[in-house]
């Protein structure tokens, strides 16, 4: 059955900051977090750095889409938090990896593998 | 942290403290600089109110746009050179004077523009230098990019085409081996006289912009309605 991927609100729309928005949709999945936050979160479940030039490049785009919001600032911080439309994009692309995976893992098994020796 | 005033202004409107402050707290790597930078490089290309909402026209694409103007004029001149009129000197002056005005125009009109999307008067003369010296440039590689057409026998088919007779044999590599000191010294002096020119009407435009005299100027450069989002550049989601 072919994946159907949404067009209007598909995360590969957002080009080289795709993948990053998918890090930060992700660490906002859990709760509103401020700049910092999701760069110390984003390094601890995904063991990468996100500098700050990508994170606000990210934000900008996520907030111009209404996938993320800002709430009041905090002192000098503002935190921002997952929308509902970008809690659907985020879903509906983690479906997607999700079938990748399970599909990259059974096809590695070695009683369904396929790969040349 | 001076690479965040590589940012348009109305982004470090928007988001400039909070950048502060995150940086604060982050070790500054030579990575971190780079990606900044990047950063910077995106944000002035993408910005949109301010980087990517939907309601802001690219003001950087349409001041080049405006920029490109004057080289029309030196595209109009090469084909009145080819079909000549019985004097075309009136003509080639009067068509050097429009396009010099219609770049001026440009560089004045972005000086203004970039001040109503919130930047200060810097703002106004680095939009207005850089307007002036792209239009200054295009011009002259237009013109360069038409004589050496014209050589390769462009302009002899043309010839051809009005009755005459005969081909210029015409090698690229040794008449651009011989003429590039020139070719870079003009472009470097046009470049040079259309940042300085365009940078003083870039100022001139910020300052009309504030509202100093030429509302003519402040409606032309914000066409629609004017309200408190457009004057700091944000119109995206509520802050």
């Amino acid at each position: 059955m072919p994946i159907q991927r949404p067009r209007t609100n598909d995360l590969a729309d957002l080009g080289r900051f795709s993948e990053p928005a998918l890090l930060v949709l992700a660490s906002l999945a859990e709760g509103p977090k401020h700049g910092y936050a999701m760069m110390q979160d984003i390094l601890e479940f995904h063991g990468a750095r996100m500098e700050p030039g990508t994170l606000y490049g990210v934000l900008a785009r996520l907030e111009a889409r209404g996938w993320i919001s800002p709430l009041p600032t905090e002192g000098r911080r503002r935190p921002y938090r997952l929308t509902a439309p970008g809690a659907a994009v985020l879903q509906a692309h983690l479906t997607v990896m999700q079938r990748v995976v399970s599909t990259g893992r059974h096809r590695l098994e070695p009683h369904g593998s396929r790969a040349a020796p | 942290m001076r690479l965040l005033r590589l940012y348009p202004p109305a982004w470090r409107a928007r988001y400039g403290e909070e950048m502060l402050a995150l940086l604060e707290q982050h070790r500054l790597t030579m990575r971190t600089r780079i990606d900044l930078l990047r950063g910077a490089l995106d944000a002035q290309l993408h910005q949109r109110s301010p980087v990517m909402s939907r309601n802001r026209r690219p003001s950087m694409r349409w001041s080049l746009l405006v920029a490109l103007l004057p080289s029309t004029f030196v595209v109009v001149h090469w084909a009145v050179q080819l079909f000549p009129f019985p004097d075309d000197s009136t003509l080639w002056n009067a068509l050097v004077v429009l396009g010099m005005m219609v770049a001026a125009l440009a560089a004045t009109w972005s000086g203004s523009r970039a001040h109503r999307m919130g930047g200060r008067l810097r703002d106004s003369a680095v939009a207005g230098g850089l307007v002036g010296m792209a239009a200054l440039l295009i011009a002259w590689i237009v013109s360069w990019g038409l004589t050496i057409a014209a050589l390769a026998g462009v302009y002899a088919w043309a010839a051809d085409l009005q009755g005459g007779s005969g081909h210029i044999t015409f090698s690229f590599g040794p008449y651009l081996a011989q003429v590039w000191p020139e070719v870079l010294l003009g472009a470097a002096e046009f470049a040079a006289v259309g940042c300085l020119a365009g940078t003083v009407l870039g100022l001139a435009g910020g300052w009309l912009g504030r509202g100093a005299g030429g509302g003519w100027l402040r409606s032309g450069a914000t066409r629609g309605p004017i309200n408190a989002k457009r004057r700091t550049g944000y119109d995206g989601v509520p802050s």
